[in-house]
């Protein structure tokens, strides 16, 4: 293993499984905070889509997955504003239409389809300097947004409504995150992959959330738990010849397990 | 006399702070507001009493615009407010909405729920300041919810969770608090408490305050005055002596019972 590291494609690797999972760490908090895993859902397969539909026609797959994502926020955004219906059945609908194009995209293709593989379940071990430098870019935003925001983020998930009522643009704040949540997910296509990518969205989260009562905390456990997760992950499938991606999602949930069994929110929860 | 009491008394009975001159909404073609008129002067403490659905909600979203009417007009601070109005106006007054739903386990604490109303004064991706911090802290004192500032809020019990919204109204240091059934899902011994809370807030602060609810078991005894609110209009006003009554109360209930409304032989027309 010492040795691989010598190889540059490993160090990208590396750097990817770091990089790239703080990103997702962070930017999971909030949809999990704000309750929106499903727009999430729709937005990965929305990014994995336009990647699809990108490699079929010719135009830049990271463009056309990065408007597709753009574009899924625009469509799905409003849904979770609405009270008055369950957002889900429309998410659901716009879900299975976007698996739909992607499928039929990579069936359409001629030849090899290694690169719409790619994107379906990530190439770690592949990834060149400019995707690394990109992932920087959005890790960067991602975490930028979350500090500078960081008191209007958390009246936000207190409560849209108060938070609203207090003067703060909570509209426009929820879309910008949504929009740093798709450039996020798209540039971390193929690092894990499009059918992937959410898991590890929602998975350090969601352990985090079960260990701390502390926002602040909640935050760095997430990072903490999604860049172990792609470092363990990573190691592991090098060592057992094992897909990178999936091996990623499978450390992610046996730290989401360990951590709901030494919940104090649990055993708070039981002893209620 | 501390600062507080200080304000009110230079505030008691001051210019009108909210006026709603024949304000109406629709919703859908629904008419959810029919020709609403109010004036509230500053510093004035008003009870609206009415039944589910009477509106009570929809005319504290028409105050702070959150709505904004289909006809008539709404005026507060002397400013007519309009989609571009709205947001400073807002700023200048503390919600507390019905029966927010907060995760038990969400990650933030009594202080942090109470900074959110310092918000209302910094721009975006400002810091706290000490003088936040301690603008925040004697709103928990003032509440008496100061020994809970560490604790998450989702351990606390209603009438606590109430009393931290109380606080975080005060902390956005704002001259019109819309308080909407503060009193509900509360047993009676918490209603009493908030109850008190209130009236010690207005007897502090001075602030002027529109508390509207559906309850008449409990309300606070500071108020100056209270209106019966009924499909969408004001349909009386109480006399706010008898109010505390025990069997005027039950009167009440009983005209309620019988009209499905709060009006009766002792509503009269504001």
């Amino acid at each position: 293993m010492i040795e691989a590291l010598s190889y540059k494609f490993m160090q990208h690797a590396l750097l990817a499984a770091i990089i790239g999972g703080a990103g997702c760490g962070v930017i999971g908090v909030w949809v999990i905070l704000l309750r929106i895993p499903f727009i999430g859902v729709a937005m990965s397969h929305a990014a994995f889509a336009g990647a699809i539909v990108g490699l079929l026609t010719g135009v830049s797959p990271l463009l056309l997955g990065l408007l597709a994502c753009i574009g899924a926020a625009a469509l799905v955004g409003p849904a979770a504003d609405r009270t008055d219906s369950d957002p889900n059945l429309s998410l659901g609908i716009i879900f299975s239409i976007l698996v739909g194009i992607a499928f039929l995209g990579m069936g359409l293709m001629k030849g090899p389809k290694s690169e719409a593989l790619s994107l379906l379940w990530g190439s770690i071990l592949t990834l060149g300097a400019s995707d690394i430098w990109l992932l920087t870019i959005a890790t960067c935003v991602a975490i930028g947004f979350s500090v500078l925001f960081y008191h209007e983020l958390r009246a936000i998930i207190f409560s849209r409504l108060i938070a609203k009522s207090t003067g703060i643009p909570e509209k426009a704040l929820f879309y910008a995150l949504l929009f740093i949540c798709g450039i996020t997910i798209t540039l971390n296509l193929n690092t894990i992959g499009g059918l992937l990518i959410f898991s590890l969205i929602v998975n350090p989260p969601s352990a985090a959330f079960q260990i701390t009562y502390s926002l602040g905390r909640m935050l760095v456990y997430s990072v903490l738990f999604a860049v172990a997760s792609c470092l363990i992950g990573l190691i592991v499938s090098y060592l057992f010849n094992a897909p990178t991606g999936a091996v990623i999602v499978l450390v992610s949930g046996v730290i989401l397990l360990v951590s709901v069994a030494f919940s104090p929110k649990r055993r708070r929860r039981k002893a209620a | 006399m501390s600062k507080h009491s200080r304000a009110r008394s230079t505030n008691r009975h001051g210019h009108p702070i909210v006026e709603l001159e024949q304000v109406r909404l629709a919703v859908n073609g629904i008419p959810v507001i029919r020709s609403v008129t109010l004036s509230m002067n500053e510093g004035e403490f008003v009870l609206v009493l009415g039944p589910n659905g009477a509106g009570k909600t929809t005319l504290l979203k028409l105050i702070n615009g959150l709505l904004l009417p289909s006809g008539g007009e709404v005026r507060v601070f002397g400013e007519g407010l309009t989609s571009a109005t709205a947001k400073q106006i807002r700023r200048r007054i503390a919600y507390l909405p019905q029966d927010i739903t907060v995760d038990t386990r969400i990650p933030i604490t009594v202080r942090e729920v109470v900074s959110i109303g310092r918000l209302a004064h910094k721009p975006l991706m400002a810091r706290f300041t000490d003088r936040d911090r301690g603008i925040a802290d004697e709103a928990m004192d003032l509440v008496g919810i100061a020994e809970l500032a560490t604790r998450p809020f989702g351990h606390l019990s209603a009438g606590q969770k109430q009393k931290v919204s109380l606080a975080r109204a005060l902390s956005q240091q704002a001259e019109i608090m819309l308080l909407d059934e503060p009193l509900s899902n509360l047993d009676p011994r918490a209603q009493r408490d908030v109850c008190d809370t209130i009236d010690c807030i207005h007897g502090e602060t001075g602030k002027t305050i529109l508390l509207v609810t559906h309850l008449l078991e409990t309300v606070p005894r500071s108020a100056d005055r209270a209106m019966i609110m009924r499909q969408g209009t004001f349909a009386g006003k109480v006399d706010i002596a008898k109010i505390y009554d025990d069997r005027f109360r039950r009167s009440l209930y009983s005209g309620l019972a019988e009209t499905g409304s709060l009006t009766g032989p002792q509503g009269t027309k504001p």
